[in-house]
């Protein structure tokens, strides 16, 4: 129960983590610009040294002064060089646990581990920045036992927060949840194959490409050498088609080997409480999600990856998820649409329901149809002034009325005893479940044409971090009618507080 | 069919119709003035004529629009306002032309609390917030005695909380 810090190799990431953000104006300063002796690039300098002792002895200190300290009921954090912050997160509110290991801290044999609470704001989640895996993992089997403790009781007296890492001392764990964590997925070498195609990655090397190009001509004064090759290839059909294979070939391989290095070590795994997903090569992400916070799921399919038979099922959950960039809160973002359904229904069997959807009444159409293309009126007056060609707002028009139609083919709706599906979109669509009393509130709104066609549109707020909202857009008044009784009649357990 | 909000008995207070008609005519003067002292500037410093011409049809739309509501839409608020407030759920519906209705569980409202600007007071009404965990939602031209009450119900319903599953 003593306190504790960082690994002191955290002074070295943080030392990175300072050049990595100042790099360019570093390089500009140091490398480009060194023999420069006028007088700005001479003040530059010596302050640019300054910012980089002074990163350098700020690390060290902030190592020092930043202790973390598990106690009987929660986790306490200090830290702050002059200002000192303490942070104190309840062990009954941590609702994720989420790993991270970047290449750096692979390097080290570090990782950060993150315990989020559903809360917003500075104070939601604390970041265990340098910590040994080992230790990690012992944080992590340890919460879930105490947790587990205090929802349950106390029949488990043994679980005790001394941290010490001394190897012979501790007693092997027995509540080794690894032992009933079942692995649901893992990509083969077909589903990498298919993601590499769906995510588009192989494009990823054009602009590195082009980008090195650019560089390479201006760095070593290439315009000659780069003109004689345009004339080489200018007329030489042999040659193109050549060099274009090759390079098709090349950027094949590229963002095969960038999806790997993405998704290739993916693993879902869960047991009775948990699901936990893991993920990445190089940089290791690994996230514990409690089920009992999911408040809904999520499928979705890009246009690409409806051609390619993938899905993508989200997880809607109550804390913050990893940072949203990252899409954390997914399962294998490029899963076999035949594989989604038994991969829910073994880990979420709550969420898996297949009732027959509704489609759109033909008068949905026509609603879609007359409503006013603001899109694109808005681009062709800017055109109008511009003066650019009209072509643009054409298409513009166009995109709206194909999307419009897409989404008329698309929607589909159902309530399902507890649960309700909905799904929308147009080029993008999204199938969201879930459960009656997993939703906060709900809206339903017409306009006068809306109402003239019978029809509403439907929205619903789930928990999420902030919130999670779906609008489906005009559904029938009669669904609509159904859908607030049925919410009218949710039936919760409740208690006086 | 034709009404499915029918069983939403909670109307506002007709005075309510006066204060959004104070309400758009201050709105009338505040804007009329801004696109008056912009007019200004804009002959003063030789603007781009296009400038001038926005801003004449944006001064003709600001006075449609305030004749709008001062004349009509401060009674069709009024009228197309309905709410209910019961032991489980706080109901709100407002609008004609755009209909707009919201349900929203006793259980998760985590604050309410009443509001009185200048001239909702001059009338002796209230507006009434309801904040939940994603939103806020507010009944607008409350009498004062129906807002203190809603009030009270409301913070008293609230504090059943329900088991988070």
């Amino acid at each position: 129960m003593e306190n504790r810090r960082f690994h002191f190799l955290s002074v070295i990431l943080q030392i990175a983590s300072f050049f990595k953000s100042w790099f360019f104006p570093l390089l500009l300063i140091f490398v480009f610009n060194f023999n420069n002796d006028a007088l700005l690039w001479t003040i530059a300098r010596y302050v640019a040294l300054f910012f980089i002792i002074w990163s350098i002895v700020e690390a060290i200190l902030t190592w020092r002064t930043t202790t973390y300290r598990f106690e009987e009921e929660q986790v306490v954090l200090k830290h702050g060089i002059f200002s000192k912050t303490r942070q104190t997160i309840d062990y009954d509110r941590i609702q994720n646990i989420q790993r991270k290991t970047s290449a750096l801290h692979k390097i080290l044999g570090l990782t950060t581990l993150t315990l989020e609470t559903g809360a917003t704001g500075d104070d939601a989640s604390i970041e265990l920045d340098a910590i040994r895996p080992e230790e990690a993992t012992e944080i992590e089997q340890k919460l879930h036992a105490k947790q587990k403790q205090m929802t349950f009781g106390p029949p488990l007296p043994n679980v005790q927060w001394d941290m010490r890492l001394n190897r012979e001392s501790t007693p092997p764990l027995e509540l080794d949840t690894k032992e009933q964590r079942k692995l649901h997925f893992e990509p083969t070498e077909r589903d990498t194959v298919r993601a590499t195609f769906a995510s588009l990655s192989f494009f990823a090397l054009i602009p590195i490409l082009a980008t090195l190009f650019f560089k390479a001509i201006d760095l070593f004064k290439l315009e000659d050498q780069a003109s004689r090759w345009v004339d080489l290839f200018s007329g030489n059909w042999l040659l193109i088609t050549a060099a274009s294979i090759a390079l098709l070939l090349i950027s094949l391989v590229f963002g095969l080997i960038i999806t790997y290095f993405r998704f290739g070590r993916f693993m879902i795994e869960s047991d009775d409480e948990r699901v936990y997903i893991q993920r990445g090569i190089f940089s290791e992400q690994s996230f514990t999600m409690k089920k009992k916070n999911v408040q809904g799921i999520q499928i979705e399919q890009t246009f690409l990856k409806r051609l390619l038979k993938l899905s993508q099922i989200k997880l809607i959950s109550v804390g913050k998820i990893g940072d949203l960039e990252q899409e954390a809160n997914s399962l294998y973002p490029f899963l076999p649409v035949k594989k989604s359904a038994s991969l829910l229904a073994d880990i979420l069997p709550q969420f898996a329901i297949q009732p027959t959807l509704e489609k759109l009444p033909k008068s949905s159409l026509w609603m879609k149809l007359i409503r006013l293309p603001i899109f694109a009126i808005i681009v062709f007056i800017i055109i109008h002034f511009w003066g650019k060609s009209y072509w643009w707002g054409a298409l513009a028009l166009f995109l709206t009325y194909a999307g419009r139609l897409l989404e008329y083919i698309f929607t589909r709706y159902q309530i399902d005893g507890e649960h309700i599906v909905l799904k929308t979109g147009a080029w993008t669509t999204e199938t969201f479940i879930t459960k009656r009393n997993l939703i906060i509130e709900i809206e339903v709104k017409r306009s006068a044409f809306q109402k003239m066609f019978g029809l509403c549109t439907v929205v619903m707020t789930n928990r999420s971090k902030p919130i999670h909202v779906h609008t489906i857009q005009d559904v029938p008044t009669d669904f609509a009618e159904t859908f607030i009784h049925w919410y009218a009649n949710r039936q919760v357990e409740t208690l006086e507080s | 069919m034709e009404n499915i909000y029918a069983h939403l008995t909670g109307k506002l207070s007709p005075s309510y119709t006066k204060v959004l008609k104070v309400n758009a005519m201050i709105e009338f003067i505040i804007e009329l003035v801004v696109v008056g002292i912009l007019l200004g500037v804009s002959y003063y410093f030789h603007w781009f004529n296009w400038i001038n011409i926005v801003l004449y049809v944006v001064g003709a739309l600001i006075i449609l629009d305030n004749l709008w509501d001062f004349f009509f839409q401060s009674k069709f608020t009024v009228n197309n306002w309905a709410y209910e407030v019961d032991e489980q759920y706080i109901q709100l519906k407002r609008g004609r032309l755009f209909e707009h209705y919201e349900m929203i569980p006793m259980t998760k409202v985590q604050f309410v609390a009443t509001n009185q600007g200048p001239i909702l007071r001059k009338y002796g009404l209230y507006t009434l917030r309801i904040g939940t965990m994603g939103s806020e939602h507010s009944i607008p031209g409350l009498p004062e005695d129906e807002a203190l009450r809603l009030r009270e119900e409301i913070a008293h319903y609230a504090k059943v909380k329900e088991v988070e599953v």
